[in-house]
């Protein structure tokens, strides 16, 4: 059996002349194509071969190429290994947990709530906050001084105090909680979005026929809105696996090299003080930029596959 | 979905669990509300606290005589207000570039039919997902090689660029839900194609664009990581790369970090206040709408 025909059949292929040009669709696309070809597509082609070069800050242009030596140096690296290992770590945890909070504040506010608005609001001013800040923010409430909010406030209830960024193990947890707190509410709106287009009268139907509230949502809600899901996880997971900024203000990568993420060890090498004499080591850099790419790549695969094909490759 | 036997309950028992739920639902939000907006109440109340206050009293909220004498310091010894204005100056013309080039791409795509779309399509969707950080290195030897590093015209254009895809895919969502009767109708008025986008197309989906607007902008102002490596000459540092600058890794005076943080936090916010009712359909547009 034949496969039934798309609605617009593609137009046969003509010659291609300069009116037919001028009259079709490239003229619109040159500007964004141009642009994205030099500042995006350019640069990551040619993080490859920078990747095979000991190019420094003082050898832009004239660098030797080196083989697979950055490599083989970054993988026999424990450092390296160590924040690979820690931004797996990180991404698992913080998309999770940003998932179940973000979605239990979509299910809040989806109930009929007066000033339903003003609690969005509330809850959506951590998303305009730059990383960076967030990271000075909390580095001040959770400090262990005796300025430390948080602190404070357990040793009001009796609680000793938590050593939030001195203790590596736990400095690892509590830079997760900071992240979930600057994305789970972005997470929150995108469900809050997929809620939305559930009709009322499947959830009610369900009411009366009994359903508890977890029925409904295991039932009801989740199937419906998997496809979402997988999609926003998906998104969620390629930010938060490139985390950098956040980890300059909060941590420093401490303590010792408990916190240092991929993007952080990446930036430090090439730019870590040592750009300005000529030190900075954008070869290795680059090979670690490879390294995240192609994670990254891995992650829009899967991404294009669900998101993209499965609506037949139509946006 | 399979098929789960449900029990129906007493009448009485919903009711009065609605009822329950009713207030426990008002006290759950103001609780999540309170933890996510505690942190900036408390910033502003740690930058105009007395120095003594920051380590004696960290809970008390209320200042004990506010003082304004921070904010002054910041404003008097370092070029802070140079940053807004440079930030004010990235912010928008990343984005003002992102818009224009984005409008002309989505319309090219979504009022076309031809060869290679689906590919163009794919490619565009694949550069959105990859976030520029990952590419930093060579965007610094790059901006090096076109003579745009340290300079407020390279961020501008890098900033523009790199949101593009983003720009293009919203865009061309909102284009698309426009029937194209509406172009021709203006063709057979003898409108070019560019008359018919500017004047009968853009704006209908000014709504599109403005929360467009808003999401780019937020983005571009609270950027740091590419602005701290390709701008070296504080009088162009963005808002970002001052307050690190400023601060270092490790400030240790809270009033100095929590000032500087909220001179960040406010204008972004205002915007975000003004905006918002734009905001939430562009932040889901690249997958609920379609």
């Amino acid at each position: 059996m034949r496969a039934t025909t798309p609605a617009v059949p593609p137009p046969p292929r003509r010659r291609m002349t300069l009116q037919r040009f001028v009259g079709g669709p490239w003229p619109w696309l040159v500007p964004a194509l141009g642009m994205l070809a030099l500042f995006r597509a350019y640069p990551m082609l040619h993080q490859a071969w920078l990747s095979l070069t000991d190019m420094r800050t003082a050898t832009i242009g004239q660098a030797r190429f080196v083989g697979l030596d950055n490599y083989r140096f970054i993988f026999t690296d424990p450092g390296f290994l160590g924040s690979l290992g820690f931004t797996f770590m990180f991404t698992v945890g913080s998309v999770g947990l940003s998932f179940v909070v973000g979605f239990a504040l979509a299910l809040l506010l989806n109930r009929p709530l007066r000033g339903r608005s003003v609690y969005r609001t509330a809850i959506l001013t951590s998303w305009v906050i730059s990383s960076l800040i967030v990271g000075y923010m909390w580095q001040m409430l959770l400090n262990e001084s005796s300025a430390g909010v948080v602190n404070g406030m357990l040793r009001n209830l009796g609680i000793p105090a938590v050593a939030w960024f001195s203790d590596p193990a736990i400095a690892r947890i509590s830079v997760i909680l900071v992240d979930v707190w600057r994305s789970s509410a972005y997470i929150m709106v995108f469900m809050l979005g997929g809620l939305q287009t559930i009709p009322r009268e499947l959830v009610e139907a369900a009411m009366i026929d009994g359903a508890s509230a977890w029925q409904r949502l295991r039932h009801i809600v989740l199937p419906l809105l998997s496809g979402l899901i997988t999609i926003a996880l998906i998104f969620t997971t390629i930010a938060t696996f490139n985390v950098y900024e956040l980890i300059v203000s909060l941590t420093g990568g401490g303590p010792g090299r408990a916190t240092m993420t991929l993007g952080y060890q990446m930036f430090r090498t090439a730019f870590g003080g040592g750009e300005v004499q000529g030190l900075g080591l954008l070869g290795r850099g680059a090979a670690m930029g490879m390294v995240m790419f192609l994670i990254t790549f891995a992650f829009t695969i899967l991404y294009l596959r669900v998101g993209f094909y499965r609506r037949g490759g139509r946006a | 979905m399979s098929r789960v036997p449900l029990r129906p309950l007493p009448r009485w028992r919903r009711e009065g669990r609605a009822q329950l739920r009713f207030g426990l639902d008002h006290v759950l939000a103001i609780l999540a509300s309170l933890l996510f907006v505690y942190p900036l109440i408390w910033l502003v109340s740690a930058s105009l606290k007395p120095a003594w206050q920051i380590y004696r009293a960290p809970l008390v909220l209320i200042p004990d005589g506010a003082t304004f004498e921070v904010y002054r310091r910041i404003f008097t010894s370092t070029p802070f207000a140079t940053y807004l204005q440079n930030s004010l100056i990235y912010a928008v013309g990343g984005t003002l570039l992102t818009i224009l080039v984005a409008i002309v791409a989505a319309y090219g795509l979504s009022r076309h039919e031809f060869r290679g779309k689906q590919t163009a399509l794919l490619l565009i969707l694949t550069v959105q997902l990859m976030p520029a950080l990952i590419s930093a290195i060579p965007v610094y030897i790059l901006m090096q090689r076109l003579d745009l590093f340290n300079t407020q015209l390279g961020i501008v254009l890098l900033y523009g660029a790199v949101s593009i895809p983003f720009g293009v895919w919203v865009l061309k969502g909102y284009l698309d839900t426009i029937p194209k009767e509406l172009d021709e109708s203006a063709w057979i008025d003898g409108a070019g194609k560019l008359y018919t986008l500017w004047r009968i197309l853009v704006p209908v989906i000014v709504p599109g664009i403005a929360s467009l607007f808003i999401i780019l902008f937020v983005g571009k102002w609270n950027e740091f990581a590419l602005a701290s490596i390709l701008l070296r000459d504080p009088g162009i540092f963005s808002l970002t790369v001052g307050t690190y600058t400023l601060l270092g890794p490790d400030e240790s005076d809270f009033r100095l970090t929590a000032a500087a943080s909220l001179i960040n936090i406010v204008p972004i916010l205002l915007v975000f206040l003004g905006l918002q009712r734009f905001l939430i359909s562009g932040l889901t547009a690249g997958a609920v709408k379609q």
